[in-house]
């Protein structure tokens, strides 16, 4: 008996071996990805449970936080009414100054008959006896108005100027900028 | 089945790690890209939490350290400076005190009061920045000297107001003034994140101290 022959191929043997190595092949991609998706299951599970800790440290200071709830509105609420407050005050219209600005430069000797004012204009009518006083009100107090920045005079219309019995009446408009919002 | 033992027997070889792969494949896509998911959106939950939680220590901090009388008294000061409501008795108050102050008489002041409860379709009169206000006529005699530091002094008053029109006739004078307020937001109440007043806040609340005596 010729213990020599052997009836498989060098061929069949290529194939068997390339057979071999696919199986090792897939059994560590497998084996690889397996042990990916275990330590990725278990990461996800490390994180779910520190999230739910921290849930929990949140629920426990709300609960603390309740026990203050009177406190802590009356203090929001100062806090959002001086916000408000803030915006009011900065920008509000402040016809009061623009008036004071220029009805304390009218000369004493001025007797002021009537005025209007609001954001956008400021009306005099006033009487002297004294032309020399409207004089020195039109060459000198008004220039001194118009270089005062923060009324903001865009111009001034001379309205009337009459004389009646010795008195002069004059009808003057100031016309302001309007300040934007 | 007789007729598929061949095709076994045949591809048995790389039937199994033909199997392997595709379990591979199922990890892939029905194991890891899902936690993959997951994972970003616990840790997105993580950070937010963290910052929750310091947010509330913070504001726990800031309420337990404050002093309940201070807050009270800034709570009062800053409803006088802008009431809830249309209070009308905060309103004759502070224009009667500021017609004393300034040396003229009040004859008379009118106001449209609009709805006092309920849902307006329109806001009565719209403010400055928004704010809500209550618009007021008021008549006072007095001259244009003592016209204009009622003015000057009712913008230091409380509640606080804005001047619209001043119109002055042979010591008569006529104004119209919007008397600011604000109903109570309850969305602001549901905030956790309370902050210690800062240096202006305390300013201007002791500015507004000085305007209400």
């Amino acid at each position: 008996m010729k213990n020599d022959i052997n009836l498989l191929g060098p061929h069949d043997t290529k194939a068997q071996n390339s057979k071999g190595m696919f199986f090792t092949v897939s059994v560590l991609i497998f084996a690889f990805f397996f042990m990916i998706s275990v330590l990725i299951l278990l990461f996800s599970f490390l994180q779910k449970s520190k999230l739910s800790q921290l849930n929990n440290n949140i629920n426990d200071l709300s609960a603390k936080m309740s026990v203050l709830s009177s406190e802590k509105d009356k203090m929001l609420t100062v806090t959002n009414r001086l916000t408000t407050i803030k915006k009011i005050i900065n920008t509000r219209k402040a016809i009061d100054a623009k008036m004071q600005a220029i009805i304390s430069l009218i000369p004493d000797s001025f007797n002021i008959n009537d005025f209007s004012a609001s954001d956008t204009k400021l009306g005099v009518t006033m009487t002297s006896e004294s032309l020399a006083d409207f004089d020195n009100f039109l060459e000198n107090t008004v220039p001194e108005l118009t270089k005062n920045k923060s009324l903001a005079i865009n111009h001034i219309d001379m309205g009337s100027f009459t004389s009646d019995q010795g008195n002069y009446t004059l009808t003057t408009t100031f016309y302001f900028t309007p300040a934007s919002k | 089945m007789k007729e598929l033992y061949p095709y076994y027997i045949k591809y048995k070889q790389i039937l199994i790690p033909s199997s392997f792969l595709l379990l591979s494949i199922f990890l892939i896509f029905a194991v890891i890209m899902p936690q993959i998911g997951v994972i970003s959106e616990t840790n997105r939950g993580i950070s937010e939490a963290n910052e929750k939680i310091t947010t509330l220590k913070n504001s726990l901090s800031v309420v337990e350290s404050a002093n309940p009388t201070q807050t009270q008294d800034n709570l009062q000061t800053v409803t006088t400076a802008l009431p809830t409501a249309k209070d009308i008795a905060l309103i004759f108050n502070a224009l009667s005190e500021t017609a004393n102050k300034s040396g003229v008489g009040l004859d008379e002041f009118a106001l449209k009061v609009g709805g006092i409860y309920g849902k307006a379709e329109k806001v009565d009169t719209e403010g400055v920045a928004g704010v809500p206000a209550i618009e007021v006529d008021v008549k006072t005699t007095g001259d244009a000297q003592s016209t204009v530091v009622f003015s000057q002094n009712l913008q230091k008053a409380l509640p606080l107001s804005e001047i619209k029109l001043i119109d002055m006739t042979d010591d008569q004078a006529k104004y119209t003034v919007n008397f600011f307020y604000k109903p109570l937001d309850l969305s602001v109440l549901k905030q956790n994140v309370v902050t210690p007043l800062n240096q202006t806040d305390v300013n201007l609340i002791n500015q507004l101290r000085g305007w209400e005596q």
